[in-house]
């Protein structure tokens, strides 16, 4: 029978591995944020609410610990692939534009390379200061969205006997 | 009914409610692709696989120099544009206000005795300063890429030429060492007290001009003047006690091209030819451009994350008589940033200025590749 969303993130984060996994996870984005910040100079003075970049890390490193889960006990793997893939993303995407500011030595660069303009690169920093705070809602947004999804398509995949969470014998 | 039947039964009906998770999951590998893949770009360009990274550089000495070699230098002739000495809409501030959030002064002129600071700083204090930034005796850090570039010459002088915003606490921070290294080549007959936006640090610094501290706007020009080089100053504007802001560069070029003012009007065009925006301040000293910001000077101690500003906490005064007698990190590393400036000039004058021959310019002109 499915289990609950509930019990199956109990069984994951109550899980002393796992739980040890997300820790070393947000540990790891959070270092990867302080290293791309201090490089662009604005480390001092983060305009953004502190609590944002560590709801972000942590969503991030939550969302990873279940992709981990799903391809370790093979339970949509693709999904915990592209999931993981993602928290990745969210992370290293948040953490070049929480380095922008005035400056971004780091962002412009790859605006240029990917063929924007003077113009069109100062325009979206400028967009990025002003709307910093917002990106980082969605992109928080965003991986609460995909932990749902993650743990909700896993508990629908997983039986429970004897008190311990058993991936379903494969039918095809 | 077997068990082993029931639990097939079972799974079989997981599966069906799953399948109309399909899309979705085919939507997440797709995003999840892409953020792998981009994911993937970005931190390979961060780390630096790209040479056009100029991230500021903590262990004191700039990276060597790139070259922008497909745009052609300027040689125009035109007057430079005078700003005027007050602006009725954006008035002088003389109450007392608490840091953090002041406006104490914004806007006044700087009276003799503080201009002459800038002015008439001694050469030795250059000197000092730019042995301590070669031998890495310098705590707060200062230096980032150049990139060589054509020169903008007008009037038969190469130029030094400055986009930045009043709202910015880079800008805010760079003006002092900006002001210390042009001193050595002319002179200012007026400066004024500024600020960086309330959202920014609020820190004491310069304006080149009387600054439209309430609205948007450009804010042109400056009152130096120099046999070796111009001084061209374009200064985005926006409500101070508001947040960081920069115009987008076309609008700033269109009320540029009202003024019908050739210098500025060529000088901005030619920073947008060069694609080498990087923030502000964004600068050019003659043959060489510095992308964005190039120092993290923001007071004697470096505070750690989300600590304020030592800077934030003084007073033009303050600054000005730390320049003035220079004794610590704050103001040496005013006067290196400065030196690193000084050295791009006289690598684009061919040294013929006085301060070109100091025994630190020419080292960091060697060191740095000017």
């Amino acid at each position: 029978m499915a289990i609950s969303k509930t019990y199956l993130a109990k069984s994951i984060f109550l899980s002393p591995f796992y739980a040890a996994l997300t820790v070393v996870f947000a540990v790891g984005y959070y270092l990867l944020f302080i290293y791309l910040m201090g490089l662009s100079g604005n480390i001092l003075f983060v305009k953004l609410p502190w609590y944002l970049i560590y709801a972000l890390v942590v969503t991030s490193a939550v969302l990873l610990t279940i992709a981990v889960y799903s391809i370790k006990n093979s339970i949509m793997p693709y999904v915990g692939a592209s999931t993981g893939a993602w928290s990745a993303v969210s992370a290293s995407v948040g953490s070049l534009f929480a380095s922008c500011g005035c400056t971004a030595p780091l962002l412009a660069p790859l605006l240029y390379d990917i063929g924007l303009n003077t113009i069109a690169v100062s325009s979206f920093m400028s967009a990025v200061s002003s709307y910093q705070s917002y990106i980082f809602a969605a992109l928080i947004l965003l991986n609460l969205f995909f932990i749902y999804y993650s743990i909700s398509s896993a508990s629908r995949k997983c039986v429970i006997n004897r008190g311990k969470v058993l991936v379903p014998i494969k039918t095809k | 009914m077997s068990e082993r039947e029931n639990e097939l039964k079972e799974v079989k009906k997981l599966e069906a409610v799953s399948s109309s998770n399909k899309i979705l999951t085919y939507a997440a590998i797709v995003i999840g692709v892409a953020a792998l893949v981009s994911s993937l770009v970005s931190i390979a360009y961060v780390l630096n696989f790209s040479s056009r990274i100029s991230a500021l550089n903590y262990t004191t000495h700039a990276p060597a120099t790139t070259t922008v070699a497909s745009v052609s230098g300027y040689n125009i002739n035109s007057p430079l544009i005078t700003p005027p000495l007050s602006l009725a809409a954006d008035p002088i501030i003389s109450q007392q206000q608490p840091f953090g959030s002041r406006l104490t002064n914004i806007n006044a002129p700087l009276n003799s005795t503080e201009l002459a600071i800038i002015n008439n700083a001694s050469d030795s204090y250059f000197e000092t300063a730019g042995e301590m930034y070669l031998s890495s005796k310098l705590n707060n850090s200062v230096g980032a890429s150049a990139t060589k570039v054509p020169m903008f010459v007008v009037n038969g002088k190469p130029s030094v030429i400055y986009l930045g915003s009043i709202t910015c606490i880079f800008c805010g921070e760079n003006r002092w060492a900006m002001a210390l290294a042009l001193s050595r080549f002319g002179n200012f007959t007026e400066l004024f007290k500024g600020y960086s936006s309330f959202g920014d640090g609020d820190l004491p610094t310069l304006y080149w001009a009387p600054a439209h501290y309430n609205q948007s706007s450009i804010d042109l020009g400056n009152f130096y003047n120099s046999k070796y080089i111009n001084f061209i100053t374009l200064e985005d504007t926006d409500p101070i006690t508001g947040g960081f802001n920069l115009q987008p560069l076309n609008i700033i070029q269109q009320e540029i091209n009202s003024t019908g003012n050739l210098a500025y009007m060529d000088a901005i065009k030619f920073i947008l030819q060069l694609n080498t925006f990087q923030g502000t301040p964004y600068t050019i000293w003659g043959a060489y451009n510095v992308g964005g910001a190039d120092a993290v000077d923001f007071g004697n101690s470096t505070p750690i994350n989300g600590q304020s500003l030592p800077l934030t906490y003084m007073t033009h005064e303050q600054v000005l008589s730390q320049l003035a007698h220079p004794n610590d990190q704050f103001a040496w590393t005013e006067y290196a940033a400065a030196d690193l400036y000084v050295a791009m000039i006289c690598g684009s004058i061919n040294n013929t200025a006085p301060v070109c021959s100091l025994p630190a310019i020419k080292q960091i002109e060697v060191s740095n590749g000017y």
